[in-house]
């Protein structure tokens, strides 16, 4: 039996309220109900019951008085909450769920008084989640009432996991993009789709690099946006970096990738979360030259959690997906990879990806060519040049996000304005809306 | 981006510092037993690995200490792995850096770890770890990591028969396929590694390179050490891939390595059997390739493999080796035609020896080279590189010592290839031509051949155009020799006389083209050679044969050679060859006006041509022993030559020379019975026609002319009061004591030795029965021998003594034999009896001696005048202190110096430009240069003394360069002048000058500080030399000067 303790004493009515939950249906096999070890912001760890939707959530509140004393009350009630908290509404959480349980009528309490409750096969339908932007949290809130405001309230939070299906896979997300002239690359992530303890399976293959690169890495970002339509917000950060290629490669060069998730603090995508937020991952593939400009790529991926069983169950046993990697033959484009522009022309016309140019030097100009080449290809992605420093990509990534629903009208803003690339330092969201060509293939 | 060496040792030693300890946290986490601390400080330290800055050479300093800290590491795997945690785990674990260089380092520890540990099939991980490796594609971090891989699994590979084959583990296939494709990784990473970085920096890049190649090289090595690399893998797997990747690579330095390298390191039965593949990566080589190298290497391989099993010749015959060889020569030749001529060479010169070396019988290869090398040679024209010649010249030297030297100069090719050389060498190959030939003993038979072979020395036959300026007359004589020696090597077959000839004549006409200075040397030999050629031709012809080239026909020749050495001029070695011929003529053929002609010709020459009067007396005797020995003239012929010969007797200058001229010319009228071996000949028949031709009568006047001359001598002798020429007397002695033998000595002798010689003869002819020599006239002569040899002078001469001791020991011999000859000797007086009579006169002889000898005048040196020479380039003059004696009072420098205080001139005798040099300047005005020199005009010196001082009275001091002759002698002339006071300077102004400045103060003792610069300091002023300056008042010129500095160095101001 875990306890859980909470001790407050009220205004004037001073009683203690603790509350025991009995395993769950999560944790009846072993016994003891589940638990599950968090980080806070303030890189502390807390330990909380787990439950899973249709989860019963039972257990006692236990009322004590200060011995010797008499508390009366209005009576005793316990809530199951589920809230959406928005960071721009702080305080102000919108409840999804709201269940109640009155344990006792108003009365008075000499002793300490053991109520049992018990919420049956709660439907629980978001997972428990703190973001950034947006968090989502359950608790149990036990209520002794009294008059005037001098109520004992207490919350016990608890965490919510919910296992998925495992979606359409999906055929291999493969792409080339490219610079004109400068990097042309194909790369290509083994599926759409990976639960959480999953490896990314990848490759990258250079067909032209003149350019000299120093390294290149892959990223994980999460973007949570909030609201909707004009009112949204997004905001993304970098969950994993991931440094897969050192040093310059050679044409027909091609670098695996094998990323494996579970290291990381990552939650499944959430598409929509009682209408308020969403969370969305993508790889982003970043290519840093020698002189410290980003080249970036970003790829939306899904990820799902899987239920412990069927992870387990996953084929290959003992070698498992990460100890692989994608066969190295690379797709029939490789052929034509011959970095001239009449090879980036006939891959546009094929309609295979889009050719953006963009470097820092050339940003007008790179502006036209890439209008021209969406038009030819609208479907393809681009690369994009980002800033020189660490806080760039970041404050790119933001200011495409408050592009996305701008989606059309971005090839038009595009040759007009100047590049972010340019300006790293000046990247923040005020001019990165129009600024950054972020045309994100995938979003689109 | 230049980084200096500094930098580089810093930034080592800051990554080393980090490593070290990184190394220390991550052994603490291990004894702690910490999984995740362990792999954070293993990544942090493997991190250091990332840098950029390091050059190879430090990169690789830091790379086997982060492998020293690993092997902690991968010991703590494998302690994990027997604690329970399953290798897969940990293979999973390492992957979470999110750094790729410690990422990939610890993958591929802990892949070792899950090899042995024998989890996971062996050829999955080796696969996905060199898969993984891709991702490091920076040249230098690359290849460390790859080398690191190979190093830890190395001993893992599923190798045929090692614990690691099996079903799933793979078998030596994967092996390879592992480490094939971590090579050609490598080498692309190393290839790659050359585009790095600025053009400037291209050679220590390429240096950097260099030092990086044995990192790449170790998987060829590790690679041949599989133990299931068959034959057919070999072949049909390792060497297509690995050959495609070197070709792939069109990288100059990875070429020539790797190329090296696979030659290297596999067995050679694999390249003999894949020799056309092997070749056959050749030509499409990079042209900065060195591919003579390895084609050099790859031969002489081949070549030590088919010396140590004779069994693979056959195969290699199979395989036709040197077929392929040669046609990727030609081929590498073809496509690279600015390949320079020295390489071309050399990779001809190791194609040739390996052909030796591998078909030591077929010449017809050694030849297709030659060829081959000419075709590739000639279009770069004329070798002139030093390089290139010494290549072509080793190219053209190894078939010499291989083959037969007579059968290689007939290769066709082989005197093309020499035509590409520069005349310089040209000679050079000539010599080593000739010397080989000489060692091996070769003969040359044939006039084709011959013909051949000069045409090969041409370069030392006759002067080279652009050679002569080369060569000095030392040179010339060297090569001169070489082909003389030559000469004997001309030998026709089965003692072919005719052929003979024809090679002879060949071998002249060569000669004759060479110019005198060669023919001195080579037409000599070939006279002999023709000499000893005649014999055997008067041989045969007298056994009946009949010689194409007769006799006649062979003096012929020999007439033509020695004429033209006489024209050369070199008449001393063309005298004694003529009557070589002579008697050769003479006494072999039996051909009496060939010899005649023979001596005619001596004669003439030695009339005209012998400049040397020591030459002469040589030659002279020469033509008499030689004219002694002819049988074959007839009387009028025989009489004509002696008279003639006898003449020249009296012509000689010296009355010795003339003397022994005449003693050998006695012989002449007495000739000795032909020797037995000639007797046999042809000669034989002349000789039984015409005995000997004596003539007692012109013996007797021969002798007694030699006495007479004698006589001269001794007079001469006498006049010119000359000491005994000790040589002479020593050569006199050194001839046969026995007496009987009528050699004459080789130098002048004395004219006391001339009597015992006139003895010695008298006793030959008396011993050969000349009926006009009496023991009357004997004992005659013995007395007056006896007489001239108890002189003084001749007693101290011990070889003298000891000939006429031999001499009388002789006369004692012949007397005790008895018979006919001991009666004739009876009535000589006894010998001892002849020393004693000797003796008692010996008194007389002295005396006579000692008046004739004057004393002897006393030779003194002429006093060279005194020379007026420039004073810069004169030495300090010194006068002989002998005559530093002088009338005049001497001063010594002290009291000089007290002296020119007061009234006094010095006279300064130096000349002028010493005196501006430097001179008494303190107190100014005392000294004036006038210039004088002892045994000078002291006229006009003492009127220029009257011009500076014109009073008598006058206190004078003189002063020389230093106190010697002269100022004694300028003394006496002032004195004798009139003038009362003159004092000569102690030492002169050397003297003078060592102890006073020029400013006239005291020179400080040297070494010695010995001013404080007091007043300078004082001032608080600190001037530059004003310390220095202190005891000259300030004057830091003087004060320098003072220090004794010398002109040059130190005044500057």
């Amino acid at each position: 039996m875990n306890k859980l303790f909470g001790g407050l004493v009220g205004g004037g009515t001073a009683c203690t309220v603790q509350l025991e939950l009995r395993p769950g249906s999560s944790g009846a096999a072993a016994g003891r109900p589940a638990t599950i070890s968090l980080k806070n912001k303030r890189d502390e760890t807390e330990t909380m019951p787990l439950f899973s939707s249709k989860d019963t959530i039972a257990g006692e509140v236990k009322v004590t008085p200060i011995p010797g004393k008499r508390a009366d009350h209005q009576g005793i009630r316990v809530q199951l909450l589920g809230e959406v908290e928005l960071a721009s509404e702080r305080g102000y959480p919108h409840q999804f769920l709201s269940l109640v349980r009155d344990l006792a009528p108003p009365g008075e309490l000499s002793t300490q008084a053991t109520l049992p409750f018990e919420f049956g096969s709660v439907e629980m339908q978001y997972e428990s989640f703190r973001g950034s932007q947006a968090q989502v949290r359950y608790l149990l809130r036990v209520t002794v009432a009294h008059g005037m405001g001098q109520s004992v309230v207490k919350d016990h939070p608890f965490w919510v996991r919910n296992w998925q299906a495992a979606p359409q896979v999906g055929p291999p997300i493969k792409m080339e993009v490219g610079i004109e002239d400068c990097l042309h690359i194909e790369f290509e992530y083994d599926r759409g789709a990976y639960h959480l303890g999953d490896t990314v399976l990848g490759r990258i293959h250079f067909l032209l690099v003149r350019i000299k690169l120093k390294h290149m890495e892959l990223e994980v970002r999460r973007r949570e946006t909030s609201g909707a339509g004009t009112a949204a917000r997004s905001e993304s950060e970098t969950v994993a970096k991931y440094e897969i290629m050192d040093g310059a490669p050679v044409r027909g060069e091609s670098i695996p990738i094998r990323l494996s998730l579970h290291p990381y603090d990552l939650s499944p995508s959430y598409g929509n979360v009682f209408n308020k937020f969403s969370v969305r991952y993508f790889l982003n593939l970043v290519l840093v030259d020698e002189e410290d400009r980003r080249y970036f790529k970003q790829q939306e991926v899904t990820l799902y959690r899987m239920s412990p069983e069927e992870e387990a169950a996953q084929p290959g046993g003992r070698l498992p997906r990460r100890m692989l990697s994608l066969p190295a033959t690379p797709t029939s484009s490789t052929a034509k990879g011959e970095g001239s522009a009449a090879a980036a022309a006939a891959l546009a016309a094929a309609g295979v990806g889009r050719i953006a140019l963009g470097s820092n030097g050339a940003g007008g100009g790179g502006g036209g060519g890439a209008q021209q080449a969406a038009q030819a290809a609208p479907e393809g992605g681009h690369l994009l040049p980002g800033g020189g420093s660490e806080a760039a990509p970041a404050a790119a990534g933001g200011s495409g996000e408050a592009a996305v629903q701008a989606e059309e009208q971005q090839a038009g803003q595009q040759q007009a304005a100047p590049l972010a690339a340019e300006a790293p330092a000046e990247a923040p969201a005020a001019s990165a809306a129009a600024a950054s060509p972020l045309g994100d293939g995938s979003s689109a | 981006m230049e980084q200096l060496p500094e930098d580089q040792r810093a930034w080592l030693k800051d990554a080393q510092q980090a490593v070290k300890r990184h190394g220390f946290y991550l052994r603490k986490a291990i004894d702690d037993d910490n999984m995740k601390e362990a792999l954070r400080y293993s990544a942090a330290l493997l991190g250091e690995l990332r840098t950029s800055l390091l050059s190879p050479q430090k990169y690789y300093e830091l790379y086997m200490q982060a492998c020293d800290e690993l092997r902690n590491l991968e010991m703590f795997f494998r302690d994990e792995a027997s604690k329970g945690r399953s290798h897969a785990d940990l293979y999973d674990l390492v992957q979470h850096a999110g750094n790729i260089v410690p990422r990939l380092y610890l993958l591929c520890t802990a892949g070792a770890c899950y090899i042995r540990g024998s989890e996971a099939p062996a050829k999955l991980i080796l696969r996905d770890v060199a898969e993984m490796c891709k991702g490091v594609q920076h040249p230098t971090r690359g290849l460390f990591l790859r080398a690191y891989l190979v190093q830890c699994m190395r001993g893992l590979l599923p190798d045929t028969g090692s614990q690691f084959e099996s079903e799933d583990g793979g078998n030596v296939v994967d092996a390879l396929e592992f480490l094939l494709v971590n090579f050609t990784e490598m080498n692309r990473l190393w290839v790659r590694m050359q585009h790095q970085g600025s053009a400037r920096d291209r050679e220590k890049r390429e240096r950097e390179r260099q030092q990086l190649a044995d990192l790449v090289g170790k998987n060829l090595t590790y690679l041949s050490q599989l133990d299931g690399l068959t034959f057919q893998l070999y072949r049909d797997v390792v060497l297509p891939r690995v050959l495609e990747q070197i070709v792939g690579c069109r990288d100059d330095i990875a070429q020539q390595y790797l190329m090296q390298c696979t030659i290297m390191v596999f067995p050679d039965e694999f390249h003999l059997g894949t020799l056309q593949q092997l070749l056959g990566a050749l030509p499409a080589l990079q042209p900065g390739v060195r591919v003579h190298s390895v084609l050099s290497l790859l031969m002489d391989r081949l070549a030590n493999y088919a010396a140590s099993e004779k069994s693979v010749v056959q195969e290699m015959s199979q395989v036709d080796a040197f077929g392929q060889m040669s046609s990727v020569a030609l081929k590498v030749v073809e496509q690279h035609p600015e390949m320079p001529a020295a390489d071309v060479a050399a990779m001809y010169s190791a194609l040739l020896g390996f052909s030796g070396t591998v078909y030591p019988d077929k010449l017809e290869y050694v030849d297709l080279v030659l060829q081959t090398c000419y075709n590739a040679l000639q279009r770069r024209g004329p070798i002139s590189e030093p390089k290139a010649e010494r290549q072509v010249v080793a190219l053209l030297s190894a078939p010499l010592e291989k083959y037969d030297v007579v059968t290689v100069l007939g290769l066709s090719h082989y005197p093309s290839v020499m035509e590409l050389l520069q005349p310089r060498m040209k000679r050079e190959m000539a010599i080593k031509i000739v010397q080989t030939l000489l060692k091996s003993g070769t003969q040359v038979s044939g006039v084709d051949k011959v013909e051949m072979l000069f045409s090969f020395v041409a370069p030392l036959v006759r002067g080279m155009e652009g050679l002569e300026d080369l060569l000095d007359e030392e040179d010339v004589a060297e090569d001169s020799g070489l082909l003389a020696r030559l000469v004997h090597n001309l030998r026709a077959r089965d003692g072919d006389t005719d052929a003979q000839h024809a090679m002879l004549a060949a071998a002249q006409r060569h000669f004759l083209s060479g110019g005198p200075q060669r023919m001195r040397h080579t037409l000599p030999p070939l006279a002999f050679c023709a000499l000893e050629t005649v014999r055997r031709v008067a041989a045969a012809e007298q056994a009946g044969a009949a010689p194409q080239v007769g006799t006649a026909q062979w003096y012929a020749f020999l007439h033509q050679t020695v004429s033209e050495l006489a024209g050369v001029p070199a008449a001393e070695l063309a005298l004694p060859l003529f009557l070589l011929c002579a008697l050769s003529a003479s006494e072999e053929a039996a051909l009496e006006a060939t010899a005649y002609e023979f001596f005619e010709q001596a004669f003439v020459l030695y009339e005209e041509a012998i400049p040397d009067s020591r030459q002469e007396v040589r030659a002279l005797h020469s033509i008499m022993g030689t004219l002694n020995r002819c049988y074959i003239f007839s009387g009028e012929e025989r009489a004509a030559l002696a008279h003639k010969a006898s003449s020249y007797c009296s012509k000689l200058l010296k009355r010795t020379d003339q003397c022994s001229a005449v003693l050998a010319a006695a012989h002449l009228h007495w000739q000795p019975a032909p020797p037995a071996a000639a007797a046999e000949g042809a000669a034989a028949a002349a000789a039984e026609e015409r005995p000997p031709a004596r003539d007692e009568q012109g013996v007797m006047a021969c002798l007694k002319r030699a006495l007479k001359l004698a006589n001269a001598a001794q007079q001469q002798l006498a006049v010119a009061a000359k000491p005994r020429p000790r040589a002479a007397s020593r050569a006199a002695a050194g001839g046969e004591a026995g007496g009987a033998v009528a050699g004459p000595p080789m130098l002048a002798p004395s004219p006391s030795s001339l009597f015992v010689e006139i003895l010695n003869h008298y006793l030959y002819f008396f011993d050969h029965g000349c009926t006009l020599i009496t023991p009357a006239v004997l004992q005659s002569l013995l007395e007056l021998v006896a007489n001239e040899m108890s002189a003084e002078a001749c007693k101290e001469d011990q070889p003298l003594q000891a000939f006429y001791a031999n001499t009388l020991q002789h006369i004692r011999q012949q007397k005790a034999k008895g018979g006919e000859a001991g009666a004739r000797y009876e009535a000589l007086m006894q010998a001892a009896a002849l020393v004693q009579a000797a003796q008692l006169q010996r008194g007389a002889s002295c005396r006579r001696q000692a008046a004739v000898q004057r004393p002897a005048a006393r030779l003194i040196a002429a006093i060279p005048a005194a020379l007026s020479r420039p004073a810069a380039l004169a030495p300090r003059r010194r006068c002989r202190p002998a005559c530093a004696a002088s009338a005049a009072p001497s001063v010594d420098v002290e009291s000089a110096r007290k002296l020119l205080d007061g009234a006094v001139t010095v006279i300064d005798l130096r000349p002028t430009g010493w005196y501006e040099e430097s001179r008494i300047s303190k107190p100014p005005r005392k000294s004036v240069n006038v210039p004088f020199a002892a045994g000078g005009d002291t006229a006009g010196f003492v009127a220029e003394v009257a011009r500076a001082a014109p009073s008598a009275a006058a206190r004078l001091i003189v002063m020389c360069g230093d106190g010697g002759a002269d100022s004694a002698a300028a003394a006496d002339a002032l004195v004798a002048a009139g003038y009362s006071s003159v004092q000569v300077m102690e030492g002169g102004f050397a003297a003078y000058s060592a102890v006073w400045g020029p400013s006239g103060k005291r020179r400080p003792p040297a070494g010695r500080w010995v001013s404080t610069g007091k007043e300078a300091l004082k001032s608080g002023l600190n001037v530059p030399g004003a310390a220095e300056s202190y005891t000259e008042g300030g004057d830091l010129k003087s004060a320098r000067w003072a220090q004794g500095f010398s002109d040059g160095e130190g005044l500057k101001l």
